[in-house]
């Protein structure tokens, strides 16, 4: 039986050794690289697929990665064929200990997984700025909402009333551009849920990223994305605004994110019904 | 919900920090809940009528008679005839004590006092038949002990209803009559026994129309979808911490049961393709005005008073700003009783 500890375990190792794939070069088929032209790894979003560990108040870990199974530029525009996956436990209640590591309940659990198509329109973006990036994805995704019961077959408790993600497509364009040794990202995204399908109707949302490449080592940064979910068959509508601030430190592989953050809104998951306002920190593994 | 955030087992100096910048490190805002996934509430009136808590009831086709525990009944032939006090005279009352339980009482020096509770069943020909429990009350307001379970005929409109002179079954053990309806002339009869403490287990019988006040016809339904003919070796269906209903909705094909939920005061719908379920995961019909300190009572959906698109119910609260009974109308949606 797999555990959900097990495939967070088992989805990291994926990212860590996909992290040495050869970028798409122009007027080849590769396999296997980054799935977006512009990278959703430094978005706040708590729906990005890459290891994580918020440390607090409420404790969260994250195993995920999207990566790109194939990509292909042609015309100007590279298209990229990719998967998207992660799990993400977290707990009900605040962190209780910290050492020797950071210990808190297990409650909630989130499976989501996903495959898109990206069209980064290079062509288009080089005439707009050396550096800059658009991109268009479109992805199909499936998100479930899991608790973890008591190990001795105790009572279970009674969570048919909450919303399930279920099923949705989600368009969202991107747009990247350097100002100086500033690189600002942005993101507008759409989900439209399938009816019947899911606790949702839709959910536009959006990223704001400023990343500042000060210092070859170190890269301060700021991340924000809201979103606003609209309720269907009698759910009330849900909101979450997140807010990271923090350092990253690049490396060949990628960046190590270590963050203080901000989230106002309904949390997720199982526990949605619950509005809150939070402060804690993490850190976050960006491979691509 | 004051701010939490202790952050144990830090080292002073990290502490500090982390208090400083995380001084409300979890606020929580609201809790919210879930409205109908199926419909709203489009009418929700008090019952002009000297409160006598919550009924229950008879379903007929032209209306619903509701049998209070003091033994009085009204029939309401619709929601809007409810909400403006409208119904029918019915003899007091309809179920009565015999005259050796009256000559009990007279005699009894321990402060105790026979009472009949009723709790619900089916009507078929016009024909009504009503589960009651046969208690003893006092001394003290929770002093209530049934000892046993019987049924009562009403065989003319308006009219008492005629007890079966033997019960059928024994207080302390599984019982049934909560709620019925009955199809092809069998009695699907539902009974939900308070095991413990927030545990109310609802099991099924079955008996012919024609049998119902023997108490050997009856056929329970078992672990295995088998009628069986002991009432101890039944399953339990649903849980109910309050009143149910049952009924087959006739626009959507299935049947469906209420469930009074005491603890989250709220109704409740599950439904199922037929009397044996297997019952749905419960859907939120709508919230009841519980006061502060108690239950809500009763909570009933009454098929007599269905209007086309819309179910009827009614429960009783003290709660302000309406105490009362109350009568609501349930719109449904298109969809609304299709399984999910």
């Amino acid at each position: 039986m797999v555990t959900p500890r097990a495939a967070v375990v088992a989805v990291a190792v994926v990212a860590v050794v996909g992290a040495g794939a050869t970028p798409a070069r122009a007027g080849e088929l590769t396999f296997l690289g980054p799935a977006r032209e512009i990278s959703h790894s430094s978005s706040a979003s708590r729906d990005t697929a890459l290891p994580a560990l918020q440390l607090g108040p409420h404790r969260v870990l994250t195993g995920g990665a999207e990566a790109a199974l194939a990509a292909l530029p042609a015309g100007g525009v590279t298209w990229r064929l990719g998967f998207f996956g992660m799990l993400e436990l977290e707990s009900e209640g605040e962190t209780t200990a910290w050492a020797p590591f950071p210990q808190a309940d297990i409650r909630f659990w989130r499976g989501h997984y996903g495959y898109a198509v990206a069209a980064s329109l290079d062509r288009l973006a080089a005439r707009w700025c050396d550096g800059c990036a658009v991109e268009a994805t479109l992805s199909a995704r499936h998100e479930s909402e899991h608790y973890t019961g008591a190990n001795d077959g105790g009572p279970g408790t009674d969570y048919s009333d909450r919303p399930h993600v279920g099923n949705y497509l989600m368009l969202d364009v991107a747009a990247r551009r350097p100002l100086g040794a500033v690189e600002l990202t942005a993101r507008v995204q759409y989900r439209q849920f399938l009816p019947g399908q899911s606790g949702w109707a839709e959910a536009p949302g959006a990223d704001l990223i400023a990343r500042w490449r000060r210092w070859p080592r170190l890269h301060p940064f700021g991340s924000a994305f809201g979103e606003y979910a609209f309720g269907t068959r009698g759910f009330p509508d849900a909101y979450r605004v997140r807010v990271l601030i923090g350092v990253m430190l690049p490396s060949p592989r990628g960046d190590l994110q270590l963050y203080v953050s901000g989230d106002v809104g309904h949390r997720q998951g199982l526990a949605v019904f619950t509005e809150e306002r939070a402060l804690g920190g993490g850190v976050r593994l960006a491979f691509w | 919900m004051p701010p939490t955030c202790s952050w144990p087992g830090l080292p002073a100096a990290v502490a500090a920090t982390a208090a400083v910048a995380s001084a409300a490190c979890v606020v929580e805002m609201d809790t919210e809940r879930p409205a109908s996934p199926i419909g709203a509430v489009t009418t929700d009136c008090v019952v002009p009528l000297p409160d006598r808590g919550a009924p229950a009831a008879l379903e007929y086709p032209d209306g619903t008679l509701w049998i209070f525990d003091d033994g009085g009944a009204a029939f309401v032939a619709s929601i809007d005839d409810a909400c403006a006090g409208v119904v029918a005279a019915w003899p007091d009352p309809v179920l009565a004590l015999t005259a050796e339980e009256e000559a009990d009482d007279q005699t009894r020096t321990d402060g105790r006092a026979w009472a009949l509770r009723p709790r619900g069943g089916v009507v078929a020909a016009g024909v009504g038949y009503l589960y009651y429990d046969r208690v003893l009350t006092g001394p003290g307001v929770f002093d209530v002990e049934v000892i046993d379970t019987g049924v009562c005929t009403i065989a003319d409109r308006p009219g008492p209803c005629a007890r079966a002179p033997a019960p059928l079954w024994p207080g302390g053990a599984r019982s049934w009559g909560d709620a019925g309806f009955v199809e092809d002339g069998v009695a699907y009869v539902y009974g939900c026994d308070h095991l413990a403490a927030f545990t109310d287990l609802c099991a099924l019988a079955r008996v012919p129309v024609a049998d119902v006040t023997d108490a050997a016809a009856y056929a329970y339904l078992g672990w295995d979808d088998a009628w069986r003919p002991r009432g101890d070796d039944t399953v339990t269906l649903f849980e109910a911490p309050g009143a149910i209903s049952a009924s087959r909705h006739a626009p959507s094909g299935r049947v469906m049961v209420t469930v009074a939920d005491l603890w989250d005061s709220r109704l409740e719908l599950r439904t199922a393709a037929g009397p044996a379920g297997g019952f749905d995961d419960p859907l939120v019909l709508f919230d009841v005005a519980s006061p502060p300190d108690w239950f809500f009572a009763g909570g009933r959906e009454h098929a007599g008073l269905r209007e086309p698109g819309a179910l009827a119910f009614s429960y009783a609260t003290t709660a302000a700003p309406a105490p009362g009974l109350h009568v609501v109308r349930f719109q449904v949606a298109d969809e609304g009783l299709q399984p999910w």
